[in-house]
C-alpha cells in the first residue's frame, strides 16, 4: 500500500489515495494528514465527488472534524446524501415507467455501487444508467425521454464496451435489489466488479472514486463470490479485471488475500500506477478528452493553426491505449499502444473524412 | 387564563419532504421550496414528537426521559420555531411575549455546556468546493454526461 512518503512523485495523487485509503468500510482509521494538507486537496476532492469519503475518514479523526476544511467535507457529504435521496427518488419514478411499457431494465453503476457503501450519500453518482434488451430499447428510451427532468436516464441497448456478455446473460444472472418498496433490478456481484474494473480502466481510471468502488466491491463480496464467472475464461480480459482490482490494492489498501488477484496484485506495471496517481492530480471530467481538446480535426483541415499542440493534446493515455488496442499490462513500453490508437482513430477520421470537410 | 403558547400542539408537516436519518443528523429536502435542511439530534428529536396531539412541555418531558437531562421547555420552544421558520411543522408557533428564542440568550440562560444539546436547524447548501467544479456548457464536445452543467451528453456534444 502506499503512503505519501514512498512515491515523492505525483505527490497530490499519492495524498489522494492516502486520504480515501479504506473510506469505504463502516469504521475506517483516522486519518493522518495535517489541516493545510486537507484544505488544499479540498476542492479536488470534492470537485471529483469523492468529498463525502473524505468526510467519512475526516470525521473519525479528532484534529480534522471541527477544522475548516473537515466541516466544509462534512457539508459535501450532506449535500450529497439529500441528493442521493433525491435521485433514488427518481430511479422509482423511471422504474415504475418502464415497468408499465413492460421493460425490466438491470440498473449498472451509480445507485448500485452505492450499495456497497455504508450509506449510499457516501456515493454520489449523475446519471441513472439502465441496460435493457435490444429490442426494447426505442420503447425505454420513450418512455424514459421526459423523466430525467434534472438527472439523466442513459438507457443503454446491452452494456456495449464494458462487457461482452449478452443482455439475457447479464439478465439471468442478476439480482433484485430493495429500494424501499420498489424492486430494482442489479448485475449479479461477479458481474458487476467486471464491469467497474472495465469502465476504470476505460476512462483511465481518472476518478478515484471508481477504484473506491471495486475496492468495496472486492471487500464485500459474499462467501460464493464466483471468480470464475468475474474474471471470464479470455486471459486478457482477466488480467484487466485483476490490474484493476490491483490498483485498489496498490493505491486504496483494499484487501485482497485469499483472492485468484493476490498475486497479480503485486506484480502491478510500474506505469500504471504512476499514470493513475497522475489522473488523480486532476480527477475531472472536465480534463479527459476531448474536452481537452481545442478543437474538432475537420477545423484543421481548413485552418492548420495550432495543429501541432492539439496533437500533443491527443496523445493517447497508455492506460486507455492499452485497452483501446487490446494489448496486455505488462513492463514493456506503452508507445506501440499509443501509435496503434492514433493510427486507428485516424483511420476512423479518415473514413470520416467526407463528412467532416 | 392559559397561555395559548402552552397549549400549542405542533405537527410536523408530512407531505412533500423528503427525509434522510443520518449517524446524529437527520437531512430534509423540501420538495416544494427545493431547499434543503439539517436537524441536529435535538431538533429532529422535538420534530418527531410533533404529531399534533403531544403539547409543548409534554415533547419536553419525553426528550427529558429520551436524554436522560432536564430540558427546558423554552428550549423546545426555540426548536420549534426554527422548525416552523424552515416550513417543517404546520400548526402556529407564537413566539412568547416573555421569552427570549435567540441562541445566544438559550446560551446565556443555560451556560455554555448546553449549547451542544441545543435544537439547531441549519440550510444545506451545494459546497463551495462542489460549485466550483466546473461543467461544460451547450454544445461544448464530451464524453461523459457528468461533463456537461445540463448532465447531458449526446452524440459527443453536451446539449
Amino acid at each position: 500500500m502506499l503512503s505519501p512518503q514512498s512515491i515523492p512523485v505525483n505527490r497530490v495523487g499519492t495524498l489522494v489515495a492516502a486520504i480515501l485509503t479504506h473510506s469505504w468500510r463502516r469504521s475506517p482509521d483516522a486519518l493522518e494528514c495535517s489541516e493545510a494538507t486537507l484544505a488544499e486537496l479540498l476542492p479536488l476532492l470534492a470537485g471529483s465527488m469523492s468529498g463525502a469519503l473524505a468526510w467519512w475518514r475526516v470525521r473519525n479523526t479528532p484534529h480534522l472534524r471541527t477544522s475548516p476544511p473537515g466541516l466544509e467535507l462534512q457539508e459535501t457529504y450532506r449535500f450529497h446524501s439529500i441528493r442521493t435521496a433525491l435521485r433514488e427518488n427518481k430511479i422509482k419514478q423511471v422504474l415504475t415507467l418502464l415497468s408499465a411499457c413492460g421493460v425490466e431494465p438491470i440498473l449498472v453503476k451509480g445507485w448500485a455501487a452505492a450499495q456497497l457503501y455504508p450509506e449510499p450519500g457516501l456515493r454520489p453518482y449523475g446519471d441513472i444508467d439502465l441496460v435493457v434488451r435490444p429490442e426494447q430499447y426505442s420503447s425505454a428510451v420513450a418512455a424514459t425521454k421526459d423523466a430525467g427532468g434534472e438527472y439523466y436516464v442513459d438507457v443503454h441497448d446491452g452494456v456495449g464496451h464494458l462487457d461482452d456478455h449478452s443482455f439475457d446473460d447479464l439478465f439471468e444472472h442478476s439480482r433484485v435489489a430493495k429500494l424501499d418498496d420498489a424492486d430494482v433490478r442489479v448485475l449479479s456481484p461477479e458481474d458487476h466488479l467486471r464491469v467497474l474494473c472495465k469502465h476504470l480502466l476505460h476512462h483511465n481510471a481518472f476518478r478515484p472514486l471508481w477504484l473506491c468502488d471495486i475496492a468495496a466491491a472486492v471487500e464485500n463480496r459474499e462467501t460464493d463470490f464466483d471468480w470464475d464467472r468475474c474474471l471470464g475464461r479470455r486471459k486478457r480480459r482477466a488480467d484487466l479485471v485483476a490490474c484493476a482490482i490491483g490498483l485498489a490494492h496498490v493505491l486504496l489498501g483494499a484487501e485482497v488475500t485469499d483472492t485468484p488477484v493476490a498475486q497479480r496484485a503485486a506484480t502491478l506495471p510500474s506505469w500504471l500506477v504512476s499514470n493513475v496517481l497522475k489522473q488523480w492530480e486532476t480527477p475531472y471530467s472536465m480534463s479527459q478528452a476531448p474536452v481537452t481538446h481545442q478543437a474538432p480535426m475537420s477545423k484543421y483541415l481548413r485552418d492548420p493553426r495550432g495543429l501541432v499542440a492539439d496533437l500533443r493534446r491527443r496523445w493517447p493515455n497508455p492506460i486507455e491505449a492499452t485497452v483501446y488496442v487490446g494489448g496486455p499490462f505488462n513492463e514493456l513500453p506503452r508507445w506501440p499502444f499509443q501509435l496503434g490508437e492514433c493510427i486507428a482513430r485516424t483511420a476512423k477520421f479518415v473514413a470520416r473524412w467526407p463528412k467532416a470537410r | 387564563m392559559k397561555n395559548p403558547v402552552r397549549q400549542a400542539m405542533p405537527r410536523a408537516r408530512q407531505e412533500g419532504l423528503l427525509v434522510r436519518e443520518l449517524n446524529d443528523e437527520t437531512l430534509v429536502y423540501d420538495l416544494h421550496r427545493h431547499k434543503a435542511h439539517c436537524l441536529n439530534s435535538t431538533a429532529a428529536l422535538i420534530w418527531k414528537y410533533c404529531d399534533g396531539q403531544t403539547s409543548e412541555s409534554d415533547i419536553a418531558r419525553i426528550i427529558e426521559g429520551e436524554q436522560n437531562t432536564p430540558v427546558h421547555s423554552d428550549v423546545i420552544r426555540f426548536g420549534l420555531l426554527q422548525l416552523k421558520r424552515t416550513h417543517l411543522i404546520e400548526r402556529q408557533i407564537t413566539r412568547s411575549p416573555d421569552g427570549a428564542f435567540s441562541r445566544r440568550d438559550l446560551i446565556k440562560r443555560f451556560g455554555a455546556a448546553a449549547a451542544v444539546g441545543l435544537p439547531l436547524v441549519t440550510s444545506v447548501l451545494a459546497p463551495r468546493a462542489v460549485e466550483a467544479s466546473t461543467c461544460l456548457g451547450f454544445g461544448a464536445a464530451c464524453t461523459l454526461n457528468g461533463q456537461c452543467c445540463s448532465g447531458l451528453c449526446l452524440a459527443l456534444v453536451c446539449t
